[in-house]
């Protein structure tokens, strides 16, 4: 290994920025007066036995199983308080050169800029999707925070849909470790460098389809579910009734803005516009939907003129009838139909016209 | 003999365990992680290492996934 002198002064500074930041970890003091009590429990408990004292002895047996209890729970703690301790303690300016040097020939380089040690993966492609190397830099001064480290990507191929998202697992420079969360805790605790920079890089040689920020099958825009071109997300409409996502050239507009994709789209009856249900109306005679414009005093063309025609000639009708009461001649009435009223023959079509629209109005 | 062992798989601590004389980095491996060493970074002592490696006093072993899935905070 050959010296460097660099690395060296790297690691005195990182082993610096732990002792600042470590606090050394509470003495655990071992469970004496615990112990004690036991060793007296204990110690009664064979008098008893001794002296034949049955019912002392029992009693006795009790305490000595309660008191060892106790005495193994504080061994547990102290334990578990010495295990916190060994964790907690600040890496050797050794390790740490160690530590640099192992990221250096794992890597090929290591650096320091603006506080930050980093290193440069090598060019991660996932899938068919090329996102180039990133940087993973840790922040020296923040080594007392959960998470101080940022992935920095050296030639952006960022998702068509969010600049700020350079890889799946990658938004604002922030990285969601998910399973590797812990490790990477644990290494940066530990001071073992090489391993929090390794651990951080397999993480971004790995995609996750479940829990990425962006998926890669949407890296390079949304896909249109009519024509499946990737547009992005600005350019992309929402269908009103399924929410389904439908580019520009796919999607069925109506006047007052809602966006249709074709399954969900409806139509005026008579001008074939693409018009949304709140915006259609029913014309009460055909029963077809209609848009506004189609609609005239809540009927449509066709049947507005087919009223109007039928209107028209029950006026003819009534005028032909009074033409035709005035034309007849007085017929003498003959006495046994005295009471009884006389009815002109005439036409019915009219009538029966005049009926249904008086019905309908 | 006593090595220093690390499972970047789980929670990632440094721990150190007793392992018989001779024991090599795949026996090692087979029988504190297991699956298939393709898929694992075996480092000892810092440099990489292969499955048939003997293993001595001291050595500082670490085995690390090479597929750790990320996840949405």
């Amino acid at each position: 290994m050959i010296w460097n002198p660099n690395h060296w002064r790297t690691a005195l500074r990182i082993e610096a920025a732990y002792r600042r930041y470590r606090t050394p970890p509470a003495t655990a003091a071992p469970p004496w007066s615990t112990w004690r009590r036991w060793t007296e429990t204990l110690r009664q408990y064979h008098a008893a036995e001794r002296r034949g004292w049955q019912h002392a002895r029992r009693r006795q047996f009790d305490r000595v199983g309660r008191s060892f209890d106790d005495l193994l729970s504080e061994l547990r703690t102290l334990r578990a308080a010495i295990e916190r301790g060994r964790r907690n303690l600040i890496p050797s300016v050794g390790e740490l050169y160690a530590e640099l040097i192992a990221a250096e020939e794992e890597f090929g380089g290591i650096a320091v800029a603006d506080d930050e040690l980093y290193v440069i993966t090598e060019p991660i492609t996932l899938g068919d999707v090329y996102l180039g190397p990133f940087e993973i830099r840790l922040n020296l001064n923040r080594l007392d925070e959960q998470e101080p480290y940022r992935i920095v990507a050296v030639e952006p191929h960022p998702a068509a849909s969010c600049s700020a998202t350079t890889h799946p697992h990658v938004h604002n420079d922030k990285v969601c470790l998910g399973e590797g969360k812990a490790a990477v805790a644990a290494a940066l605790a530990e001071g073992r460098l090489s391993d929090l920079f390794q651990l951080i890089n397999r993480v971004l040689h790995t995609y996750g389809e479940g829990s990425a920020y962006i998926p890669l099958d949407q890296w390079y825009g949304t896909p249109c579910s009519e024509c499946d071109d990737s547009v992005e997300e600005s350019e992309l409409y929402s269908c009103r009734s399924c929410d389904s996502s439908v580019c520009s050239d796919c999607v069925r507009l109506c006047n007052c803005g809602s966006a249709a994709c074709h399954d969900c789209a409806t139509h005026c009856y008579a001008c074939e516009e693409t018009t949304c249900s709140r915006c259609l109306s029913i014309c009460p005679d055909c029963e077809q939907d209609f848009c506004s414009s189609c609609l005239e005093e809540g009927l449509c063309d066709v049947c507005r003129e087919r009223e109007e025609e039928e209107r028209r000639a029950d006026d003819e009708d009534e005028l032909a009838d009074e033409e035709l009461v005035a034309t007849e001649p007085e017929r003498p009435v003959h006495a046994a139909g005295v009471g009884e009223v006389v009815v002109l023959a005439g036409p019915r079509r009219g009538r029966s016209r005049r009926l249904r629209n008086l019905q309908r109005r | 003999m006593k090595i220093l062992f690390i499972d970047a798989g789980g929670a990632g601590f440094a721990a150190p365990i007793e392992v018989d004389p001779g024991t090599s980095v795949g026996t090692l491996f087979l029988e504190r992680v297991g699956g298939d060493p393709k898929n694992f970074l075996i480092r000892v002592n810092r440099q990489s290492a292969t499955i048939n490696q003997p293993l001595q006093e001291g050595d500082r072993v670490s085995i690390t996934p090479l597929k750790i899935e990320g996840a949405v905070d």
